[in-house]
């Protein structure tokens, strides 16, 4: 028998089955979301100046920033438009159109997931700060290495002996020489080894299979170290390091390899776009001056002035106003002091150690430092466990964005397979096009919200 | 319900203005955090200008629901379904606010408070260089 009441309203609450139901799920969704906005609610109002990390401002993160997320929003909300215009040509049986306006929804939809993506990929692969020891926060980007294609984190460790690991148990079953694989061998040196007993072995396939015998002759052995006839230096990107702590005389691997030597550099370069010092003590004596050099700190002190100066916090503060101090302790686009106040001297910074001027290839000539590890208190990509902020964006923003897919594969299949029940019965695929697109709608209101609250406050 | 031709028509006109309204307040949106002209109390994002940014999101969002979701003319047991999901989803809301102004320890943790000086006027005619002016406070 037929499922009553699937195109037609019941005639005491004068609804169809459909939408009963979507509105029941809507309403779990609106506890979805609403209780990860609680949750921001709660971190954004309890974060303690002076104790926690601030807050980042929008702007400060990334300035573009904000113009990807109004792109977005746009994108939904023509969506929304394209899906209810979508219904409506379904609901006066022109088939065509409905699939125009439809086709738009999933563009809108696709191209949503493209900004998403840019952006995604900008925080995770481009974005890299560095907060030092006395509280100093250095944000940029990584610099690029050209000849190695290393980004600015990167070890060079001379090794003389490697330990392998022979564990054939777990993921790593299979005995591979991966981190031989990530390992950029300096200068194109060769890769010689000694193995126990006494045989060189050369080059990386023939380690490989070297290892493979070994440990299928030995299978009782955990681990083997072989001597490399020369040491060779390698560099590697920290994230290659298991626990990413990199010692004097060891680097331990993934896969439970290790390598045995000297450490020689494990300085981060970044280029600086952002000075922040919220969180430091004393300004005058801030790590920041160490690696950017004494012009710099004057450029630093020229800003502040002309922030108090500008006719928004002047205005202000001449009636009265008092500014939380912190505000003015964020510098953007940090440049050495010029003569003429107010001008942006783009370019190389002179005098400190380790400063150079040339950007990594962006062209807005930002300093470019080389940090010691040792002043670092921790380093990262703008990724989720760079600070509460980036936590609970990635969250939202990807939770939302697995909404916007699934609500577009729905869509998607009512618009390549409709034509069945269109033909068949098109009230009933007008009331199922009607309840999808009350779930994109949803999707939309999520995002009208998320936007302003993660991109502008 | 709309079931004629006609009556569809003529939605799909408001479907549209309502379409471009959207888009010209997320405009307003952004402008409200970019143009200093729009940044309410202390510069800077405060109270005020979230209060503001979210009562522009309020209003895009009921007319969202009201017109391209229907509920402007939806049936009983709809709006029924929502009172719950109102009320909760303000109770959700409510309590966690209600958790920040009752804490159990009040920052017991804290030890090593930073203190950034505050910013007056004071600072705004000093010629002096601004580290000087706040050691003034």
């Amino acid at each position: 028998m037929e499922i009553p009441y699937t195109v037609s309203a019941r005639r005491d609450t004068g609804l169809f089955n459909a939408k009963v139901g979507i509105w029941l799920f809507l309403a779990s969704e609106v506890m979805l979301f609403g209780g990860l906005f609680s949750g921001y609610i709660f971190l954004r109002a309890g974060v303690r100046p002076g104790v926690d990390l601030p807050w980042p401002d929008a702007v400060y993160v990334h300035g573009p920033f904000i113009w990807l997320g109004f792109l977005n929003t746009l994108v939904l909300i023509a969506s929304s438009v394209f899906v209810v215009l979508a219904w409506a040509q379904l609901k006066m049986r022109r088939y065509g159109m409905y699939q125009f306006y439809m086709s738009l929804v999933l563009i809108c939809a696709a191209a949503f997931m493209v900004v998403k993506t840019i952006e995604y990929n900008s925080k995770l692969n481009h974005h890299f700060g560095a907060r030092l020891n006395d509280g100093t926060l250095l944000d940029g980007a990584l610099v690029a290495d050209d000849k190695h294609h290393c980004p600015g984190d990167y070890v060079t460790f001379e090794a003389t002996k490697a330990v392998f690991s022979l564990d054939r148990t777990g993921v790593f079953r299979k005995l591979d020489p991966y981190f031989l694989d990530f390992a950029v061998l300096k200068d194109g040196a060769e890769l010689v080894v000694r193995a126990p007993g006494g045989q060189e072995v050369r080059g990386i396939p023939e380690l490989a299979n070297w290892l493979e015998g070994y440990a299928s002759k030995n299978p009782s052995e955990r681990r083997v170290t072989a001597e490399f006839v020369k040491p060779v230096t390698f560099q590697f990107r920290r994230k290659e390091v298991f626990g990413k702590h990199v010692f004097a005389d060891r680097v331990p691997l993934f896969r439970g390899n290790e390598l045995q030597g000297r450490l020689i550099d494990d300085t981060v370069e970044i280029e600086v776009h952002t000075v922040d010092l919220q969180m430091v003590r004393d300004e005058e004596k801030a790590l920041a001056w160490a690696y950017l050099g004494e012009g710099f700190k004057a450029g630093y002190d020229q800003h502040k002035k002309e922030k108090l100066n500008d006719p928004l916090h002047r205005s202000f503060l001449e009636k009265g106003g008092t500014l939380p101090g912190a505000q003015l302790r964020i510098w953007q686009h940090p440049h050495p002091a010029s003569e003429h106040g107010g001008e942006h001297v783009a370019g190389s910074a002179h005098g400190g150690s380790g400063a150079s001027g040339h950007g990594s290839g962006e062209g807005h000539g930002a300093p470019v430092v080389s940090i010691k590890s040792s002043d670092i208190h921790f380093m990262g990509a703008h990724g989720p466990k760079f600070g509460t902020y980036y936590a609970i964006y990635f969250t939202m923003t990807a939770l939302h964005g697995l909404h916007v897919v699934g609500g577009a594969l729905v869509l998607a299949y009512f618009l390549f397979f409709g034509r069945k029940l269109y033909r068949k019965n098109p009230e009933h695929l007008a009331n199922r096009v009607e309840v999808g697109g009350l779930f994109w709608h949803f999707v939309d209101l999520v995002w009208i919200f998320l936007f302003p609250i993660m991109y502008l406050m | 319900m709309e079931s004629s031709s006609e009556d569809i028509q003529k939605h799909v006109k408001t479907y549209l203005m309502v379409g471009a309204t959207l888009l010209v307040f997320t405009g307003v949106t952004v402008l409200v955090r970019t143009l200093p002209f729009f940044d309410f109390g202390v510069p800077g994002v405060d109270a005020p200008d979230i209060a503001f940014g979210l009562v522009i999101a309020t209003f895009k969002s009921s007319l969202v629901m009201l017109i391209f979701m229907h509920l402007n003319h939806e049936r009983g047991l709809i709006y029924k379904v929502l009172v719950f999901t109102v009320a909760f989803a303000v109770s959700l809301m409510g309590l966690t606010l209600f958790a920040q102004s009752n804490p159990i320890f009040p920052h017991a943790d804290v030890t090593d408070e930073l203190h950034v000086p505050d910013v007056t006027a004071a600072d705004v005619d000093s010629k002096a260089a601004p580290a000087k002016a706040e050691a003034k406070h």
